[in-house]
């Protein structure tokens, strides 16, 4: 019996099966057929079974007891008593009456608004010029990011409400409310106007959440970690009983505001857009009587990798990790930190911390997913930065032994591959093109994979 | 002339459209998508797992007249139960396990039709095959004839093992058993296997010749 090779066996048949499957075009009968589903509907028939299931299953218990259990579950199954499970907002282009969906963005012409129409009495004007996206949807609000401008946000306020908008690295939490939000990325610029109601701010200088009252405008700026705030009622009040407030809802300590007599390029450095005049921070202030008083908070708290990282901000994630000690920020990140950590110095092109932050990732979590995933991004830098083909190879090897059906299983035999065209190792060349074409035969390395699969090219 | 550009995002200034960007290449979005009832997202799963999954019914089924109605039958399993993904990030996993289960169904089905059919020898409803025998070979033909002959869970491992070359691990989670099992189920596989290939005309002469031996 074990003179039989099976996987030799095994591998005639595969390739024969591989040649049929591309002959006989399945694919396309079924894709045409695939894109006729609608998958939301075929989850609620799916749902709507199982419930009636579950009350056949009920409706046959024997005892009196049982039975009239069964049928109190039978009846809710059939939506009797049973509360409608809660459907997802939907929301539409007020002119168009066009359904928008999740991931989807809105961009407004030069001269005109777009008004979105959001299910439950909600509303969002999108800005002249500006642009949004519809992140999510729920039962109770919805996510939307305002990419760039400005977007008047009014949204309808009820018991469970829960809406986040996004801006940049900053976000807004609204509870019920009606607010005016500007972003401009290229200045890094935010800019709040609170009507009614009452919002949580969130990200870079107010950190995890700063609640703004209404009848305010907040300015905030990520990158100098400062953020200000105007008041028509509050002209006359004095900026250090304001500050303190806020200084208290940031979790700060009152030393913490900016002092009374700050450096001038403290001063300089206020968000854009914000006359600085309060007594606070320029001495002698100028009297403005017309404007309304500014307050401007310097917040201590150096700014967080993680947040500037997913802002797409590598560099300066990078310098703040520095700031904060590098091998600090590595030893006590979790395995999605570091990964992040590193992604953010490839970027950044810093190879040596990148190559840090995955050998350690690989280190802390060995055996898991992210191990992996630090096997392969090691082996592209042995690849890429430092043409060290042997070692290369050696971590796609590994991530393939580690995942043999992993997210880059296709990539790492690719590049392991090549690698070994490197290394001229052609019996392990021709091998690995016969395995790739065989598992990948439309893989981006097959055309590498056909020339070097034949022993004839094989150089 | 302008090409159109699908999924590129719009300058400002431009026509009042919404723009749909591609579901990024990550699992975690793709589930993402799907659980979002985007109108897009079936199409993608599948123009991404489609042939994987296909390949996957080929090896464990062989030449197959349902091959198509399988294949679609899987994806209409994913897009209903994309709520139970419990890692998004191991989709093609598990889009092979419901591959695998809908594949031992249909030869668990099949095997109590003979039964019933030996008792009322009523006719099956015949549909051209999509493979017809010339174009496939006679390891092929005969491989499958004997798989057809192991019990489902057996025909599964060997067929997934030495066929499509899946780790034994890889084997075990798409059958949704224990790595002792998956190698309990191979071993008593490949010696009935071994068994009546020694007898079968074909299979028998390969043995003999040590050509696929080692």
């Amino acid at each position: 019996m074990t003179d039989f090779d099976f996987d030799q066996l095994g591998e005639q048949i595969a390739r024969e099966q591989d040649a049929l499957l591309a002959k006989h075009n399945v694919q396309a009968e079924v894709r045409s057929r695939i894109a006729e589903l609608d998958a939301g509907t075929l989850r609620k028939s799916a749902r709507a079974a199982a419930t009636q299931r579950a009350g056949m299953i009920w409706a046959a218990g024997g005892l009196t007891l049982a039975a009239a259990a069964a049928l109190l579950v039978s009846l809710r199954g059939w939506g009797v008593e049973m509360p409608a499970a809660p459907q997802a907002l939907s929301v539409q282009l007020v002119e168009q009456h066009t359904n928008v969906e999740v991931g989807q963005y809105v961009q407004a012409p030069t001269a005109k608004q777009i008004g979105l129409q959001f299910s439950d009495g909600s509303h969002i004007e999108v800005a002249e010029s500006s642009r949004a996206r519809l992140m999510g949807l729920r039962s109770n609000g919805a996510d939307v990011s305002l990419e760039s401008g400005l977007m008047h946000v009014q949204v309808k306020h009820r018991t469970d409400t829960s809406w986040h908008i996004s801006a940049g690295p900053f976000g807004v939490n609204v509870i019920g409310t009606r607010f005016d939000v500007r972003w401009k990325p290229e200045e890094d610029s935010f800019e709040l106007t609170l009507h009614e109601g009452k919002v949580e701010l969130s990200g870079c200088a107010f950190n995890s959440g700063y609640q703004m009252p209404a009848g305010r405008t907040v300015r905030a700026s990520c990158k100098n970690e400062r953020f200000g705030f105007s008041s028509k009622d509050d002209i006359a009040a004095p900026a250090a009983g304001s500050g303190s407030v806020e200084t208290e809802s940031l979790g700060q300590t009152a030393p913490q505001i900016a002092p009374a007599e700050p450096p001038k390029a403290e001063v300089e450095e206020a968000a854009p857009g914000l006359p600085v005049t309060g007594q606070r921070l320029d001495k002698p202030a100028r009297p403005q009587p017309a404007q309304p008083v500014q307050t401007v908070l310097t917040v201590s708290d150096a700014p967080d990798f993680r947040a500037l990282a997913r802002a797409g901000r590598y560099a300066d994630a990078l310098r703040a990790a520095k700031a904060a000690g590098f091998e600090q920020e590595c030893a006590k990140a979790s395995a999605r930190d570091l990964s992040l950590l590193a992604s953010a110095a490839r970027y950044a092109q810093d190879t040596a911390s990148e190559t840090y932050a995955w050998r350690l990732l690989r280190e802390r979590f060995r055996g898991t997913k992210d191990g992996s995933i630090a096997a392969f991004a090691l082996g592209r830098i042995e690849f890429d930065n430092h043409g060290a083909y042997a070692k290369a190879a050696e971590w796609f090897r590994t991530y393939l032994r580690e995942q043999p059906r992993g997210d880059l299983t296709r990539e790492a035999l690719g590049r392991l591959l090549e690698a070994a065209q490197h290394l001229g190792d052609q019996p392990q060349v021709r091998e690995l093109a016969a395995r790739y074409l065989r598992e990948y035969p439309d893989g981006p390395h097959a055309s590498i994979a056909q020339r070097l699969s034949d022993p004839s090219d094989a150089r | 002339m302008a090409s159109k550009t699908r999924g590129a995002p719009q300058a400002p200034g431009s026509e009042n459209r919404v723009v749909e960007l591609p579901i990024p290449e990550t699992d975690a979005a793709l589930v993402a998508a799907l659980r979002a009832n985007r109108a897009d997202a079936g199409k993608t799963l599948f123009k991404r797992y489609g042939k994987d999954v296909e390949r996957v019914l080929f090896r464990v089924l062989g030449p197959d007249v349902e091959l198509a109605d399988l294949l679609h039958d899987v994806f209409v399993a994913a897009l209903t139960s994309i709520d139970q993904v419990r890692d998004p990030n191991a989709l093609r996993g598990w889009l092979t396990g419901i591959a695998v289960r809908k594949a031992r169904k249909c030869i668990v089905k099949r095997r109590r039709w003979r039964i019933i059919q030996y008792f009322s020898p009523m006719e099956m409803p015949e549909s051209e095959a999509r493979v017809t025998p010339t174009e496939v070979s006679e390891a092929l033909r005969c491989t499958y004839e004997l798989l057809a002959k192991l019990p489902a869970d057996e025909r599964l491992a060997f067929a997934l093992r030495h066929i499509d070359g899946m780790e034994l691990t890889a084997v075990a989670a798409a059958c949704g058993v224990s790595l002792a099992t998956i190698k309990r189920r191979l071993s008593r596989a490949q010696a009935t296997f071994v068994a009546l290939a020694s007898e079968h005309s074909v299979l028998a002469e390969w043995v003999e010749r040590g050509e696929l031996g080692r």
